[in-house]
């Protein structure tokens, strides 16, 4: 039996369009059970995006209220400086550096800061305060600008604002003088009277119980630390948790005796939390894919039993049992991709709506988040790889669950009775 | 064998010999036979006698224990699985009891099935199956899926499918079992007729005596081994 070549390629031609026409219609075949089917899988999806993204949601805000406008994402600071943040191991200015940091597109933000411990007193009281010199535009950006409860953003020399609390325990409002004493750069003597400017909301009780900002240049006059900055606060562009951009930005704009430190490095308890409750998201959706991995094995070994005579037939005639395996594999590929892909728009809907109105949570649990300095609400991330990644699980799972009526395509015998 | 003179179909001391927990069942013991080309032959006997096992292995779906089956020169049961399946599918034609058909394709689509797997271009494919769902009195079927078909009718797709390739044997194993008699009737009438225009050997099995009657030839079966044949 001589069959040209020709013949060979039309013939697997026809094979494969067959393969794909036979897919197509037998997904139609049993249309109630396509579409249940189809839902599940859907219905998985969007449950596990929705569930995924709102967790992962929590995890950024509570990473941006602890870390994002205070101690900031990123930090570039003299590698001894961590932990100590002892003023001594300061960085030399380099704005040139720090122009090439900011147009870097990764880079949200960029900011200066001097930063260091003081007694602080009015009258008859005093308290322990950590100062922040602020840059000019970092105190201009709308973030600052937010926070002020009383007073004003004032250029005026020797201005002080001071964290609600601090206020209220020194008893100062605007207009009073406070003295701050200190430890300068290298051993020196630190002394001032600043004027309270205003007030600041920080979020967190124990940050407003303890914060002080002055002027940049005021902070460096103070400390005796001219032309010095204890760190640069850096806010990446992509701020989502499964992103650290440390490494690349290090890489990128590398400064003599100076490192990046990620807040996963600075805060190593944080990102723990944060593993141990994703781990318990992952158990839930674990089962949550184990429940539908074992619902679409039971309709394949159903849509195995079912064709099987249909399977010995097609042997018969003489199709290979590679395109009948291929035709069963096709039918459960765009089975699963049309749920995939359904639950996954449905899904990333959802997380839309919910970034426009997020959950607001209400009582006790509202309460201990408010006292956390977190705002109480819900926010989902909005990192599409976590759709990406879910509909890839969802599909590679009815892939598997497959594997049943293939190993039926190769266990059946053309043999008829 | 010279081409010239071989019989279409030569069964030659064919044994099969089923391995079941109860022990060996010689479905077929040592039967011999030659069939001509162009014949319209039965084999008959009761049920269990063995017919389904022959023509199993003589249209190559399964291996025989020992002896030789040789269709138009070719030895069948010396080729490897994969020359198997292409000589079914080139040289064969196939029609059984039941699950004949795709469900999922029509008509002429069941019908231009093997000729699709052949790599047959579409228009020549469909043109033939249209040409023989009109032989087996179909016109007007064609895009009806078997589900909207009767019995009968599907029978008639299977018989026109199993001529598609215009095979040099086709075999029906028990093809009107499921049918009343009036589409017994017409099917056996349609495979006669086909038989005699187009020259196609058909050889199949039953155990209906209406469709013993319209047999050219029997081969008479009774426990594996051949009893009688005219
Ligand atoms: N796969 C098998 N395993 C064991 N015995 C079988 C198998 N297939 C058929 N048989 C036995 O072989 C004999 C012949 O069966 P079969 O060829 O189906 O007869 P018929 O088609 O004439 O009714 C019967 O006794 C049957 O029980
Ligand atoms: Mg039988």
């Amino acid at each position: 039996m001589v069959h040209s070549g020709a013949a060979r390629t039309n013939a697997a031609v026809n094979e494969a369009r067959l393969a794909l026409r036979l897919a197509w219609r037998n997904l139609g075949r049993n249309r109630r059970r396509s579409l249940i089917t189809g839902a599940a899988i859907a219905f998985a999806l969007f449950f596990a995006v929705i569930l995924r993204s709102l967790q992962l949601g929590v995890y950024n805000h509570m990473v941006a209220t602890v870390v994002g406008s205070m101690s900031g994402y990123v930090q570039v600071s003299d590698t001894a400086y961590w932990p100590s943040q002892n003023l001594d191991y300061a960085l030399y200015e380099d704005p040139a550096w720090l122009e090439e940091l900011r147009a870097n597109p990764d880079v949200a933000t960029a900011y200066p800061r001097l930063q260091g411990f003081a007694l602080l007193s009015a009258g008859e009281r005093s308290g322990v305060a950590q100062w922040i010199g602020l840059s000019p535009e970092e105190a201009a950006a709308p973030l600052w600008q937010a926070r002020l409860a009383s007073g004003s953003w004032t250029a005026a020399p020797g201005s002080l604002w001071l964290g609600k609390r601090l206020a209220e325990q020194l008893r100062v409002t605007v207009g009073d003088s406070v003295v701050a004493l200190g430890q300068g750069y290298q051993g020196s003597m630190a002394g001032a009277s600043w004027v309270v400017a205003g007030t600041l909301n920080l979020g967190n009780p124990e940050l407003e119980k303890r914060s002080a900002v002055v002027e940049l240049s005021e902070a460096q006059a103070f400390a005796g630390a001219y032309g010095l900055w204890s760190y640069v606060q850096v806010t990446p562009r992509r701020i989502e948790l499964s992103e650290d951009p440390t490494g690349e930005l290090a890489a990128q704009h590398p400064l003599a005796g100076a490192h990046f430190l990620g807040w996963q490095t600075r805060m190593p308890e944080l990102i723990q939390a944060i593993q141990a409750d994703s781990t318990g998201g992952r158990i839930i959706l674990f089962v949550l894919y184990v429940v539908i991995g074992f619902g679409l094995l039971g309709t394949m070994i159903m849509l195995a039993n079912e064709r099987q005579r249909e399977f010995a037939m097609q042997l018969a005639m003489g199709m290979g049992r590679g395109i009948l395996a291929g035709t069963v594999f096709i039918e459960v590929l765009l089975l699963s991709a049309a749920g995939a892909v359904s639950g996954g728009i449905l899904g990333r809907i959802a997380v839309l709506i919910l970034d426009r109105y997020p959950l607001r949570l209400q009582g006790e649990v509202a309460a201990a988040m408010e006292q956390q300095g977190w705002e109480p609400i819900l926010p989902p991330s909005l990192d599409p790889s976590i759709t990406l990644t879910h509909a890839g699980v969802i599909v590679v799972i009815a892939l598997v669950a497959a594997a049943w009526p293939l190993r039926t395509v190769f266990k059946t015998s053309p043999v008829h009775r | 064998m010279s081409a010239a003179t071989h019989p279409l179909l030569r069964v030659d001391r064919v044994v099969k010999t089923y391995e079941s927990t109860a022990g060996p069942v010689h479905a077929v013991q040592s039967l011999s036979f030659d069939l001509e080309r162009g014949a319209f032959a039965a084999l008959v006997g009761p049920s269990g006698c063995g017919k389904t096992t022959l023509l199993n292995a003589i249209g190559g779906l399964d291996r025989v224990t020992s002896g030789q089956i040789w269709i138009d020169g070719t030895e069948i049961t010396a080729l490897n699985d994969r020359d198997t399946i292409e000589f079914r599918l080139h040289r064969i034609g196939f029609v059984f009891q039941a699950y004949n058909l795709v469900p999922v394709l029509n008509a002429w689509e069941n019908v231009a099935f093997v000729l699709e797997l052949q790599g047959v271009g579409m228009k020549a494919r469909r043109d033939r199956a249209y040409e023989l769902l009109a032989a087996v009195g179909l016109t007007g079927k064609e895009l009806q899926r078997p589900s909207q078909l009767s019995g009968g009718q599907q029978q008639r797709v299977a018989v026109a499918r199993a001529l598609a390739s215009r095979p040099s044997l086709i075999l029906a194993d028990e093809p009107t079992a499921n049918l009343d008699s009036k589409s017994t009737e017409t099917l056996l009438d349609i495979m006669h007729e086909l038989n005699r225009q187009e020259g196609t050997t058909f050889l199949f099995s039953t155990h209906d005596q209406r469709v013993i009657d319209r047999a050219e030839q029997l081969f008479r079966l009774d426990d594996g081994k051949l009893v009688a044949s005219n």
